[in-house]
């Protein structure tokens, strides 16, 4: 054994001596790559913690189905009658808005606390940070499957019938769990430096709740109102919604969410890349 | 052949208190100049812990990191496994690392024996597929029984270490890291677990770890490293190096820093 320094390797495995961006990156694409190649650690440990949370109770997750599924009813029947809507059509619509919010406007608050609440495992062991991103994005689909009981008995109930259009829904989703992960990239090392973002971010969502159309529709706004077309919520809501409803969104939501999904990636991915190695001490 | 080169690695290790935590401090901080600041410095507290820090092992090394506590042993074992990234200086490990720190890691206590070994294994890199088929090996090292299909939460402590240790030594990493606990821990299940724990660092191709117990590092190291303040105050045979970390602490006198 010596002390000498005269060896190096040109293949360094995490300090490669280049332009620190460009390191940077790597080791992101590093991180990610064997993050998801650790997929039955992070579905393992998704499936773990859902059923930790809800280990003493008889309904388990589907509590949260339950209250939803009662608070859609509720209120469809409510809104129905203020609103003078038709309730065949505006529940059905009130429903799919409600589960999609619960997964969009959940996931956004929730990634805050990706990295706080992992904060010993990140200080004893060595995982892919993305590891724990993917375990995150993986729950909210957990959770949002178990939501996704209500729709199916609302469509039936309603007699909604899934046509071609419905076939959307999978590229719209997909577009949405991109942009949940590129959320945990963004707010959860944000917060893990500083913990008033999730505050933050809690009463912002909260806003956006009630500024996206979920209780009231887009076609209920004056025709004056263009400003609907600068919530990006909207645009992602129309996208995930109309398919569930046998109805197509239109181009123009497709390409904002599309353009907004690729400038927040870019984003998240250059932000992650920045601060990942700041991660460990800041949790 | 596991290698670990270490070259002028600096940690810094920044303290926050709440008010550097705050996004709002830190915007109105900026904003007003830093003239209404609460504290002068808010949020730039930082302790070196690693200072100036080169090594290279060779497969084949038994290393033993002395010193007091705070010395700087638990951070530079965390830079090697990959936890911390250093604030100055390179790091290049090749080699599959294994990192035991805390023995008692990613255990639930709600779960049962079977499930925390799945759980521990898959943690310490082990597949689903991988561990399920270890899983008889390793509940018979345990020695636990029928008290594998218990909850975590109903064992004794000597029970739940037996249950971690026979899970974190049945992989075969080429390098491996232990800090503390381990010598620190139950010395009668040491006892029994010394040749199980013989085989398991026989196996590495690399060893580091950092104890309090000399006894221990005598028996498992050739090396030992003596840190002081994050540096290298002594590297050379083990027996020597302890004989002089002992002797400084026994003359009560910590060196000038």
């Amino acid at each position: 054994m010596t002390m000498s320094l005269d060896k190096f390797h040109s293949d360094a495995e995490r300090y490669v001596p280049k332009s620190p961006l460009w390191q940077n990156l790597r080791s992101t694409f590093i991180d990610i790559g064997r993050g998801l190649s650790r997929y039955d650690l992070w579905i393992y440990l998704g499936w773990r913690e859902i059923r930790k949370h809800y280990s003493r109770s008889v309904l388990g997750p589907f509590w949260l189905t339950l209250s939803m599924g009662v608070l859609v009813g509720t209120l469809g029947v409510l809104y129905a009658e203020i609103f003078k809507m038709d309730i065949s059509s505006y529940l059905p619509f009130l429903a799919v808005g409600f589960i999609m919010w619960g997964l969009i406007g959940g996931a956004i608050t929730s990634s805050c606390t990706v990295f706080s609440i992992a904060a010993n495992s990140i200080r004893q062991i060595r995982l892919p940070l993305s590891v724990y991103m993917l375990q995150f994005v993986w729950m909210q689909f957990i959770t949002f499957a178990h939501n996704f009981v209500i729709y199916i008995i609302v469509a039936i109930l309603f007699g909604i019938v899934p046509n071609a259009y419905s076939l959307l829904e999978i590229p719209a989703i997909f577009l949405v769990a991109l942009n949940i992960l590129f959320c945990a990239m963004l707010l959860g090392p944000l917060s893990a430096r500083f913990r008033d973002i999730p505050m933050i971010i809690g009463s912002l969502v909260q806003i956006a709740f009630f500024v996206t159309p979920i209780l009231w529709s887009a076609g209920q706004m004056p025709k004056r109102a263009h400003f609907l077309g600068l919530n990006p919520f909207y645009h992602f809501m129309e996208i995930v919604r109309q398919p569930l409803l046998g109805q197509v969104a239109t181009w123009n939501n497709w390409i904002i969410s599309i353009a907004i999904t690729a400038v927040f990636g870019v984003i998240a991915t250059l932000f992650f890349s920045h601060c990942r190695g700041r991660i460990a001490y800041w949790v | 052949m596991a290698e670990i080169l270490v070259e002028s690695v600096t940690v810094d290790i920044p303290i926050f208190d709440a008010s550097s935590r705050s996004l709002k401090n830190n915007v109105l901080a900026a904003a007003t100049g830093g003239q209404i600041r609460p504290r002068q410095g808010t949020g730039k507290i930082s302790v070196r812990a690693v200072d100036n820090f080169s090594l290279h092992l060779e497969h084949g090394s038994r290393l033993g990191l002395v010193g007091h506590n705070g010395a700087g042993k638990s951070t530079i074992l965390r830079v090697l496994a990959g936890i911390y990234e250093p604030t100055f200086g390179r790091v290049h490990v090749e080699g599959e690392v294994a990192a035991i720190f805390d023995i008692g890691f990613g255990m639930d206590p709600e779960a049962t024996g079977w499930e925390n070994i799945i759980l521990r294994g898959m943690l310490l890199g082990y597949s689903r597929r991988e561990i399920e088929a270890k899983l008889d090996e390793i509940g018979a090292l345990t020695g636990l029984g029928e008290f594998l299909d218990m909850p975590l939460r109903t064992y004794s402590s000597g029970m739940a270490t037996r249950l971690a240790f026979a899970v974190s030594t049945s992989i075969t990493p080429e390098i491996l890291l232990i800090d503390e606990g381990i010598g620190a821990g139950d010395a009668a299940f040491l006892a029994q677990a010394r040749e199980r724990m013989q085989t398991f660092v026989g196996e590495a191709g690399l060893l580091v770890i950092a104890s309090h117990s000399n006894a221990l590092l005598k028996r498992w190291c050739e090396t030992g490293l003596w840190m002081e303040h994050g540096q290298i105050r002594m590297f050379g045979e083990i027996e020597e190096v302890i004989e002089a970390y002992q002797e400084n602490a026994e003359a009560g006198a910590p060196a000038a820093a």
